[in-house]
């Protein structure tokens, strides 16, 4: 990772377009360990055991679907391909995962349970009316309230509440100020609020 | 959900490479695509360390504000030492955060933990790098 922050991905990637394998073997070295990451945080996304023993096989077929495929030529910012080749590597996994299930796996938001702050339940009071309700029926209930919001709202609301993010994740993501994250969290939750009360 | 934003384009976002108008049509898709908004997460969180290190932009105002104070010091003479303490300041601030800096002290802690090896491979690798 520490060699990411350092040096450009271009030349390589120009030499890896042009089938230098040597060059190939060296990008793929330095960001050997993200390949990896990025399998493992997409699979834990999904549900899967990111520990399972197919996430070599996976790191082996996102490795040569790239070169086989020439995927790098249609890579854009060549300084450094690190967000591609994390999507890529992903949706391989998820791919590789699909084949092996007669379902489709869909993603499952995992906020961070030891942050209180962050948790879905925070956004409400503690004494609230999920427990009165079904939590199946609640669960709908909030979510169809999340997706009517304004986009931005719902981005932060499930980037926040769903996925956990901080306010200055969520900001660096958004590429949008701190303060600005934080009033759309404010204003979304206090919709949430009113829209609940309704339940009780 | 269809027409799916490419991973190109994704990456982009993250990037914060495309112009305003894409941004929001990424932004109103993955506020609706679970998927795709899985992408964008999971790839900040594998990516996102390497992000914290400060802009170049920012690291070069300290170079700038330094050169200024230095000229000031000679057109406000009143002002000259404190002037002079600032442009030392700034300058400091400008090498301590330079890559070459960081790279001096990356070997220099190779040389004390892993001896005269460690920090070898790392002029070797800095040779290569040069090469390419």
């Amino acid at each position: 990772m520490l060699n990411m922050d350092v040096e450009s991905d271009k030349p390589l990637v120009e030499a890896c377009i042009n089938k230098d394998a040597l060059a190939w073997e060296r990008l793929v070295r330095r960001h050997f360990e993200l390949i990896l990451a990025s399998i493992k945080n997409r699979l834990r996304r999904y549900g899967f055991d990111p520990a399972c023993e197919d996430t070599e096989d996976i790191r082996q077929d996102v490795v040569a679907a790239i070169w086989r495929e020439n995927k790098l030529e249609s890579v854009r910012n060549r300084d450094n391909i690190a967000c591609w080749l994390s999507i890529v590597s992903g949706n391989m996994a998820i791919l590789h995962m699909r084949k092996k299930l007669p379902y489709a796996p869909r993603p499952m938001p995992i906020a961070d349970e030891t942050d209180e702050d962050n948790s879905l339940g925070a956004a409400f009071d503690k004494t609230d009316i999920c427990e009165s309700l079904d939590r199946k029926e609640a669960r709908r209930w909030i979510e169809e309230s999340i997706n009517a919001l304004p986009t931005k709202e719902k981005l932060v609301v499930k980037l926040h509440l769903l996925y956990g993010k901080k306010f200055h994740e969520v900001a660096e993501i958004l590429h949008m100020p701190i303060g600005t994250v934080s009033s759309h969290a404010k204003r979304a939750k206090t919709k949430l609020r009113e829209k609940l009360k309704y339940l009780q | 959900m269809k027409n799916h934003p490419t991973d190109v384009m994704l990456a982009d976002y993250l990037d914060n490479l495309l112009p305003r108008s894409q941004r929001r049509q990424i932004e109103a898709h993955i506020a609706e695509c679970d998927e795709c908004l899985c992408k964008v997460v999971s790839a900040y969180e594998s990516v996102g360390k390497k992000r914290k290190g400060k802009p170049m932009g920012r690291i070069n105002l300290y170079l700038v504000f330094a050169l200024i104070s230095f000229t000031l010091s000679f057109i406000v003479p009143r002002f000259f030492l404190q002037l002079l303490v600032a442009t030392l300041l700034l300058g400091i601030k400008w090498v301590a955060d330079s890559k070459s800096a960081k790279m001096l002290v990356m070997i220099y802690e190779a040389w004390r933990s892993g001896g005269g090896k460690e920090a070898s491979r790392i002029f070797e690798a800095l040779d290569l790098r040069r090469k390419m």
